[in-house]
């Protein structure tokens, strides 16, 4: 459905996407997981045709994207990360401005309205303006303005930030039934749970790179059965650097000031590090233990947490 | 978006535009004392309630005193006294007085009294030294208070035929002739110079270049509120959204500057003719169509909305006043007028000033349609050209 391909592109020298590759298969959801700033939006920008790649082709249903066939992005739905509807008119106003973009009109244009207000629970406010809507409830009617026209391709730019549980609960149950029904998602996300929850296949992305992609299982992997310890102390960085040859098998995975994270083999007791870090003069004021997840990836492959 | 255009058009029209009477000078208010209550007293009294007089006095009879309290107060501008005997005294060629009191506390009015009273006086002078034997039998006419009988009427034809036949050298014909014509708008071999009309063209103008800084911004607000970014990732080309975008400029700037137009026209009196009227309706929309253009390439280079609505204020003002639609051109500075020819502005309002008040046809505006429509195609142009290049980087 969609190929990306060695995709490049720099602002004002800096590097924003680099060489990144991934493919999305037809009917599938794509978890595109990473801190922000890792080049997700980018990426779905270029997607769009928003933005111009200083490299690499985008394939869409085997077709090379072209900014300038406008009707190419006739089966693309885009749901930006920040709510992007007219406020001074209602919600079935917006959704009939959009839809009529798409050019849905008619009884099919009426009928994909009533859809999506159900869908989305908004069907007895839909006469309101949307400036009066709840920060959820904006969100979600922004989602409907996305997937109106039944795209075959809909990219969703971390559609759950900053709304509550109840309504994200919502987005990530319409994801799963568009997903039942066919269509293929592209999802951007901070979110290890929602990428666990919601993805067939998932990319880890930091810095504009690809950093592990594949199935969830496959991802985790990369960690094997190791867990992941964050210790926040005081301590010296020489006996931060020590321990690792004390203790076999254990790996320093970065080291900051105050802050070290070690990943653990699963045959090591944690009272039996604790107790070597006493041993090694660590006066431990913080300590946190990541089991093998998409988190402890993260952490594996970057040094940091996904939301650091 | 009209509210400005249709209050400074409407203030304008009430201040500028010509209307069909119009009295310039305040009514004097005249009291008179008739003290003599005769035949030429009365001729007197009537003479100020006939014809254009009426219009410029209103004269109301009171008694002396009150007459001089009035004055007093400043409630009115003069007072004559016509003395007892005043006729009398004329008929008997002897020389008599008429007095008049005239407020100081008044310029004009009291000084237009006493010039009238002076050429009552020079005509009742004349009158009687010429016709006192018929003036006299007339006003013992009048003094018997009954219908004068053929016996009493004959003699008065007589001595009238006989004074007119004296003077038919002097009376016809007569040496100085007056004719009165009211010019009709076809007699005209000049156009009128409209002031109203003059100063509206390059108002509007002005107000057409703030309401498309107004109209402008819009583009903006859908890049705040990322309505912008789901269009343009939508089926619709940049191209597309730009040149809608700019559509909706120029129509909805026509909009309100042919409505302006239609209140100037139709409530302050601009009369034009009906090949006229489609000459303005073409070069207006050339004019809207390059000022679209100026605008949206101004828009098109900005960075923000903000920044854009700092600058815009100060570009339009620069362009107004260069153009001429702020100050007419003629009030301005010599270089001003000989820079004014880079301006948009000053071929947009000058074309319409000429349509307007001198009747100019296509050819004779051919220099401006020429120039305007290089301007729409090319800053409209450029304007796409650049919107496409900030919108899709």
């Amino acid at each position: 459905m969609l190929q990306v391909e060695n995709l490049t592109k720099s602002f004002n020298g800096k590097l924003a996407v680099d060489h990144i590759s991934f493919e999305v298969k037809h009917g599938e959801v794509f978890g595109f997981l990473g801190p922000n700033g890792a080049g997700k939006s980018t990426t779905i920008n270029m997607i769009c045709s928003l933005l111009k790649p200083d490299s690499g082709s985008i394939r869409i249903n085997g077709f090379e994207l072209n900014p300038d066939e406008p009707a190419m992005r006739k089966n693309l739905g885009v749901v930006p990360q920040d709510i992007a509807l007219y406020q001074e008119i209602s919600a079935v106003q917006n959704l009939v401005f959009w839809g009529q973009l798409y050019g849905l009109k008619g009884a099919l244009l009426k009928d994909r309205i009533d859809a999506m207000l159900t869908l989305f629970g908004l069907k007895d406010r839909a006469k309101e303006k949307v400036k009066n809507y709840s920060g959820g409830m904006k969100r979600r009617l922004n989602m409907a303005a996305g997937m109106l026209h039944n795209p075959e391709l809909l990219l969703l730019d971390e559609p759950t930030v900053g709304i509550d549980p109840q309504a994200r609960h919502n987005i990530l149950d319409v994801v799963k039934q568009i997903a039942r029904e066919g269509t293929t998602v592209l999802y951007t996300t901070h979110y290890m749970e929602e990428a666990e929850e919601l993805c067939d296949r998932l990319a880890i992305i930091d810095y504009g790179r690809i950093l592990a992609s594949g199935t969830r299982e496959s991802i985790t992997k990369i960690v094997g059965e190791n867990r992941f310890l964050k210790i926040n102390g005081i301590f010296t960085a020489e006996a931060a650097e020590r321990l690792p040859k004390e203790i076999p098998n254990l790996a320093l995975i970065s080291l900051r000031d105050k802050e070290v994270v070690y990943s653990l083999p699963a045959h090591f007791g944690t009272g039996q590090f604790l107790e070597q870090l006493g041993k090694s003069g660590f006066v431990i004021e913080n300590l946190s233990i990541k089991e093998p997840s998409l988190d402890s990836v993260f952490i594996k492959l970057t040094g940091r947490e996904l939301r650091d | 978006m009209l509210a400005m255009p249709l209050f400074f058009t409407l203030l304008m029209g009430v201040i500028f535009s010509p209307r069909e009477k119009q009295n310039i000078l305040p009514q004097v208010r005249l009291l008179l004392v008739d003290q003599d209550s005769s035949f030429v007293s009365n001729m007197m009294i009537n003479m100020f309630n006939r014809g254009e007089l009426a219009d410029m006095f209103r004269v109301t009879q009171v008694p002396l005193d009150s007459g001089r309290t009035l004055i007093e107060k400043d409630q009115a501008s003069a007072l004559l006294i016509i003395p007892t005997g005043f006729q009398d005294s004329l008929i008997a060629q002897k020389s008599s007085t008429v007095k008049l009191v005239k407020n100081p506390g008044q310029q004009f009015a009291p000084k237009m009294a006493e010039e009238t009273v002076k050429i009552f006086c020079l005509g009742a002078d004349r009158l009687f030294r010429v016709a006192a034997g018929p003036v006299k039998m007339v006003n013992e006419m009048f003094k018997a208070g009954e219908w004068p009988d053929a016996k009493q009427v004959a003699p008065l034809i007589i001595a009238l035929k006989t004074l007119f036949n004296k003077q038919s050298n002097y009376l016809n014909p007569p040496l100085v002739k007056l004719t009165e014509k009211t010019v009709s708008i076809q007699d005209k071999a000049q156009p009128d110079f409209n002031i109203f009309a003059f100063l509206l063209s390059g108002m509007i103008v002005m107000f057409l270049l703030f309401n498309l800084d107004t109209l402008a911004r819009d583009i903006y607000r859908e890049k705040e509120n990322l309505t912008l970014f789901r269009i343009v990732t939508g089926p619709v080309s940049v191209q597309n959204f730009v040149l809608s975008k700019q559509i909706f400029l120029f129509l909805s700037a026509a909009t309100a500057f042919y409505l302006v137009w239609i209140v100037a026209l139709l409530f302050f009196r601009i009369s034009i003719t009906l090949p006229q009227i489609l000459i303005f309706m073409i070069f207006s929309a050339i004019l809207i169509a390059s000022m679209t253009g100026i605008i949206s390439l101004f828009y098109s280079m900005v960075k923000t909305r903000a920044q854009g609505s700092a600058i815009a204020s100060a570009l339009i003002i620069c362009l107004s006043i260069t153009g001429g639609a702020m100050i007419p051109l003629q009030s301005l500075p010599q270089f001003i007028k000989q820079i004014s020819f880079i301006s948009p502005v000053f071929w947009g309002v000058d074309g319409i000033q000429k349509i307007l008040i001198y009747n100019f046809g296509l050819r004779q505006l051919a220099e401006h349609f020429i120039i305007l429509v290089i301007l729409a195609i090319l800053l409209n142009t450029g304007a796409c050209i650049l919107y496409e290049r900030k919108f899709r980087s």
